[in-house]
């Protein structure tokens, strides 16, 4: 071997994150929004020193006993720009691990009924003074398309993103309304369960946006779904997720009644928008408590390799001097399988 | 309040807002007055006032609207536009004068005027420059060297036999761009392909055959064809370098250019650590320009050298930013806000 | 961005001459779709300018299974 192939050191470019689950690992490509499963040891490989060890003396810290194995496999991960060889990796950086976000609210979700009493244009309104950039609104009952219209008007001019909207069907949503009212309501995503048949009428191509028909029921015992599809990676969802917990950071709910909390399914409320301010309900650090216990922290979800792609709104509780999620998910870390 | 200058569309000047909202600071937005809404700052329903001189002890600078003074604390040229209204038609129709005069005349008064209050607002706390948009290319590569930089070899000619020998002299591999500004990016509505424009912008862009090559030019910019290992562009923030290695190398197409490439191929950045030499030149090249904000291109080339290429004081910083988790619209949020004059 | 200016030479012909810079011969072009602006910006009151819509960084739940 020549003295260049010596000196040269292999480093995984830095969106590209090796992370270790159980029984099987993956690389996260953040640029990419993409994953590639690889082995527990290569992942191993892949999380020593990289920066201050040849690719000589990687090989030697594995008791050159890989040694073809590292060598393909650097050269596969290479080759499909994952990383890069270098004769000098000094230089080169790795972002600081930290998140920001300058949004009071990051997402809320609000639950409405018939038999709701609370002000949902008032909250509407607090949530767009909060900075709020995604809003999804469950409707258990029907709700005339113009009625839906005269609450989003007041929210026009906000800054708030995605507004997605879900609603029974009923005899009154007529096509051709709701094809204004999506083209009327750009931020809108309007999801209308209970259908007879699963579709979707595509209202634009760029940005995609459909009206989504979907079979299936929705009420207030519905649970969370997970799976490989339902994943989200980029950079700030994984930077976000080694501090915080990426689905109640920064999120507030309000049931039917009105009760300000964490998640709908949690038990616990903090207060009614009836009489209490949002602003003032989650500045309480009680409410900012499960902000943080993210997924690192968390029984099996630790030893997922999905952890940092993997949105969860389920509650967290302590126990046997460690946190569960009260809502686990069907996929199986010590087995690598989905159940 | 903060005054931003900024562009109707601007993402960057959306995120810095993003932090000033959140640290429940006042501000405004001033844009280009042909294209302003009636949100926008102006100074067009103000009423200001600058006196100095004198036995004038206490030098005022105000700005008022309507009755309350206008607090201005800090000021962020991000995107400066400073032009001034046209005369109205109705105002234009008295005396022999011609009225192009006229209005030649006023414009030139009142953009003394701006000049003179955004320098009043420079001397707030500010970031960016009003007068700097544009700087002059080959100025600043001469004062590059000056700071010990290593530039490419350039060459600026409108002479073709001069052209000849300096390609011959750089191994036949040149690269040749724009003296000034790059043209304004132009989009062509076609037919066909169906939904498609065509979209017409300049890059750099190599001359490795001289034969094909116009004859005659006005004066124009080249440089030798650095082999380069990497792209590095480097923020300068108040005397802070943040810089990312930005691997475009991969394919052919960006090799002379990164911005040439499929789209839903991304490029690859990575947080980097320039040496403390060149961290230091660019620094003191900075400060002889008073420049506080700046996006400074650099390539390493594959002899081992840096070289220099070219700043943009008003370039992005979005992508750096993002992909190195610097939080660079936070840092000039918190500087506009840290550095208020109250 | 893949400059396709070879496809459309005949778009961007401009003559030689002493008072037109050498680069001003090699302007790009390159084919774009046409993206609806208008769906994907909206006029937000605290930019006083344009901001995004439709897409952001994470989800808030998955409650009905509409990725299929």
């Amino acid at each position: 071997m020549s003295t260049a192939l010596k000196e040269t050191y292999f480093l995984l470019f830095p969106t590209c994150i090796p992370v270790r689950g159980h029984a099987n690992s993956l690389i996260m490509d953040l640029d990419n929004g993409a994953f590639i499963e690889i082995p527990n040891l290569l992942q191993e490989i892949l999380s020593s020193d990289l920066k201050n060890n040849t690719i000589q003396q990687i090989k030697s810290i594995f008791k050159n006993k890989y040694d073809e194995g590292i060598d393909n496999y650097f050269q596969y991960l290479a080759n499909n720009e994952y990383g890069f060889f270098t004769q000098n990796p000094a230089p080169f950086q790795k972002p600081e691990q930290i998140f920001y976000s300058p949004f009071k609210v990051i997402s809320s979700i609000l639950e409405y009924d018939q038999s709701s009493a609370y002000d949902i244009a008032d909250v509407l309104s607090q949530l767009e003074t909060l900075s709020c950039q995604i809003i999804q609104i469950r409707l258990y009952d029907f709700i005339a398309i113009s009625q839906l219209s005269k609450l989003l008007d007041n929210i026009k001019e906000s800054d708030i993103r995605i507004i997605e909207i879900m609603i029974p069907m009923n005899e009154q949503l007529v096509l051709e309304e709701l094809k204004l009212f999506m083209i009327n309501y750009p931020r809108v995503r309007l999801i209308i369960y209970n259908s007879q048949s699963k579709k979707r009428v595509v209202i634009s191509e760029n940005p995609k946006r459909e009206i989504v028909y979907s079979e299936h029921n929705l009420n207030k015992g519905s649970k969370e779904i997970y799976s490989i599809k339902s994943f989200t990676i980029n950079h700030q969802m994984y930077y976000e997720a080694l501090q915080y917990n990426t689905g109640l950071h920064r999120k507030v709910c309000i049931d039917t009644e009105g009760n300000i909390k964490n998640y709908l399914s949690h038990k616990k409320s903090y207060g009614n928008t009836i009489q209490d301010r949002i602003e003032d309900v989650i500045n309480q650090n009680d409410f900012q408590k499960k902000y943080h216990i993210h997924n690192d922290m968390i029984e099996k979800c630790k030893d997922c390799q999905f952890r940092y792609m993997c949105l969860s709104n389920s509650d967290v509780k302590f126990s046997n001097n460690s946190h569960h999620k009260i809502q686990s998910c069907n996929f199986d870390p010590y087995t690598n399988s989905w159940n | 309040m903060h005054l931003l200058f900024s562009e109707e569309v601007d993402f960057s000047t959306n995120r810095v807002i993003d932090w000033l909202y959140y640290n429940d600071e006042k501000y405004e937005k001033h844009i280009d007055h042909n294209k302003a809404q009636k949100d926008h700052f102006n100074f067009e329903d103000k009423t200001i006032a600058v006196s100095f001189g004198g036995n004038i002890t206490d030098p005022i600078f105000k700005v008022n609207d309507i009755k309350d003074p206008v607090d201005i604390n800090s000021t962020w040229f991000r995107r400066p536009t400073i032009n001034s209204k046209t005369l109205s038609p109705e105002k234009q129709n008295f005396g022999v004068y011609p009225k192009e005069y006229l209005e030649y005349s006023n414009q030139k008064r009142m953009r003394t005027f701006w000049d003179f209050l955004c320098y009043n607002l420079q001397k707030t706390k500010k970031l960016g420059s009003y007068e700097i948009v544009d700087l002059n290319k080959p100025i600043i590569l001469k004062k590059a060297q000056e700071h010990n930089l290593t530039i490419p070899k350039t060459l600026i000619t409108n002479s073709i036999d001069e052209l000849r020998n300096f390609f011959n002299l750089c191994n036949q591999k040149i690269i040749t761009k724009s003296l000034g500004s790059v043209i304004p990016e132009y989009k062509h509505q076609v037919n066909h392909p169906k939904d498609h424009y065509l979209s017409f912008y300049q890059l750099t862009k190599l001359i490795d055959n001289i034969d094909t090559a116009p004859k005659k030019f006005a004066p124009s910019l080249f440089q030798e064809c650095i082999d380069k290992e990497y792209e590095i562009r480097s923020i300068y923030l108040n005397g802070e370098l943040y810089s990312a290695c930005i691997f475009s190398q991969l394919n052919e197409q960006t090799k002379v250019d990164m911005r040439n490439r499929p789209a839903n191929h991304p490029t690859r950045y990575i947080p980097y650590q320039l040496n403390q030499a060149i961290e230091s030149s660019i620094t003191s090249l900075m400060q002889e320009l008073t420049l506080d904000y700046g996006a400074i291109d650099i390539i390493k080339g594959i002899d081992g050298q840096y070289y220099f290429l070219e700043i943009n004081p008003v370039g992005q910083y979005g992508d750096v930013s993002l992909q190195c988790n610097y939080y660079l619209n936070k840092k000039i949020a918190e500087y506009l806000i840290n550095n208020s004059n109250d | 961005m893949i400059d396709q200016s070879n496809k459309y030479k005949d778009l961007i012909q401009i003559p030689e001459d002493e008072s037109i810079p050498f680069d001003m011969h090699y302007i790009c072009v390159s084919e774009k779709k046409t993206s609806n602006l208008e769906e994907k910006f909206v006029y937000m009151k605290k930019y006083r300018a344009l901001g995004s819509i439709t897409d952001f960084y994470k989800k808030n739940s998955n409650i009905i299974d509409i990725d299929s």
